[in-house]
């Protein structure tokens, strides 16, 4: 798995966090724009792309809310992104609760994919992208996690409330499912 | 596509391709990728979903995400910690205002002239008919007003701390949780 540079990674958060109980401010600006575009590029990738710029900020205004509790015990990446999820999920609540939407799930994700490929100019990007979204919602969010994150299993499991194993598993169906796709 | 046996190297490649590894990893992934046809297409793939995802990354406002956030508390909120020590500014500014009054006395005591220990007196009861000092109520104090009273009340050590918390001085108040 991943060694030398997360441990790095890890070590200039810490130094931040740091710095900004101590009252500096720019700390602050520095810890968004380390994590601010991979946490809207997890957002978007749970279907929340029209909302991803207030999740964000929601995320970031709870996590230095709690910043003095933050022990360190996992990356404060994987932290932040525990609690995008958490947004994203009782946001789905809510629209549930106000449009008897089935499932949590069922957020038309296909469609949403379909519907950004104009974004994508290469052809090989968007054959790939199609086939990553016909992907169910768990294997679709390890899978990302994974590859464009660089979580390590156990990080996934913290991350959507899994375990290491079956972040494993999930992993590498997904990838088996997304060359299929691709070979259809 | 098919899967290359060696899982070890695959595990690494999303590591690989993101430039996580030590150098000595990314020599022995290197080295297999240049013999393994299955384990380049594999990168290849895992590149062209970075690429794909980065390019559909939601915008997002830096700027705006930093005003956002709390500001690190230096010096208390005045509103919330004015109406959580609303008790402890009330019974100091009783305190200096029976302190003032002993000194109007004690000056008044000891005053050569009638007539300025009369001045004395007067503004010290002016002081004393109003609850707090300066332009009325405790309400109608700016933050830097109360700030200034509380620095000045801080320092003096007989008074006593009291957390929302904790017991009243009084016999009166709500019982702890």
């Amino acid at each position: 798995m991943a060694e030398d540079l997360t441990g790095r990674d890890d070590s200039l958060d810490s130094s931040l966090i740091q710095r900004w109980k101590e009252g500096d401010e720019r700390a602050a600006t520095a810890l968004v724009e380390r994590h601010a575009a991979a946490l809207a590029r997890y957002v978007g990738s749970l279907g929340e792309r029209d909302a991803a710029d207030e999740v964000v900020q929601d995320t970031f205004v709870r996590a230095f809310a709690s910043l003095e509790h933050f022990r360190g015990d996992s990356s404060l990446r994987t932290w932040l992104f525990t609690i995008a999820r958490r947004l994203v999920v009782d946001r789905r609540r809510a629209f549930r609760r106000r449009r008897e939407v089935g499932n949590l799930e069922d957020v038309d994700a296909a469609t949403e994919y379909t519907a950004l490929d104009g974004l994508i100019a290469s052809e090989a990007q968007r054959k790939v992208w199609g086939a990553v979204g016909k992907l169910s919602p768990t294997q679709r969010e390890v899978f990302l996690l994974r590859v464009n994150e660089g979580l390590s299993y156990k990080e996934i499991a913290d991350v959507a409330g899994t375990t290491e194993g079956a972040a494993r598993v999930h992993y590498h169906n997904a990838l088996r499912t997304v060359k299929e796709n691709l070979n259809e | 596509m098919s899967d290359c046996p060696n899982v070890e190297i695959r595990e690494l490649l999303p590591d690989y391709l993101g430039g996580r590894l030590s150098d000595v990893r990314r020599s022995e992934v290197s080295s297999h990728l240049a013999s393994c046809q299955d384990c380049a297409e594999e990168l290849a793939l895992l590149q062209l979903v970075r690429q794909a995802y980065e390019a559909t990354t939601p915008a997002v406002n830096v700027s705006a995400i930093v005003a956002a956030l709390p500001k690190k508390a230096t010096r208390p909120v005045m509103r919330s910690w004015r109406r959580s020590h609303a008790f402890q500014i009330a019974a100091a500014v009783s305190f200096i205002t029976l302190g003032g009054i002993s000194l109007a006395v004690a000056r008044s005591f000891f005053s050569v002239s009638p007539d300025a220990a009369l001045v004395d007196t007067v503004a010290v009861n002016t002081v004393g008919d109003t609850p707090i000092s300066f332009a009325g109520g405790l309400s109608d104090l700016g933050d830097d007003d109360v700030e200034a009273l509380i620095t000045a009340l801080e320092s003096i050590e007989a008074l006593p701390v009291v957390e929302p918390s904790d017991p009243p001085l009084s016999g009166t108040g709500r019982q702890g949780s």
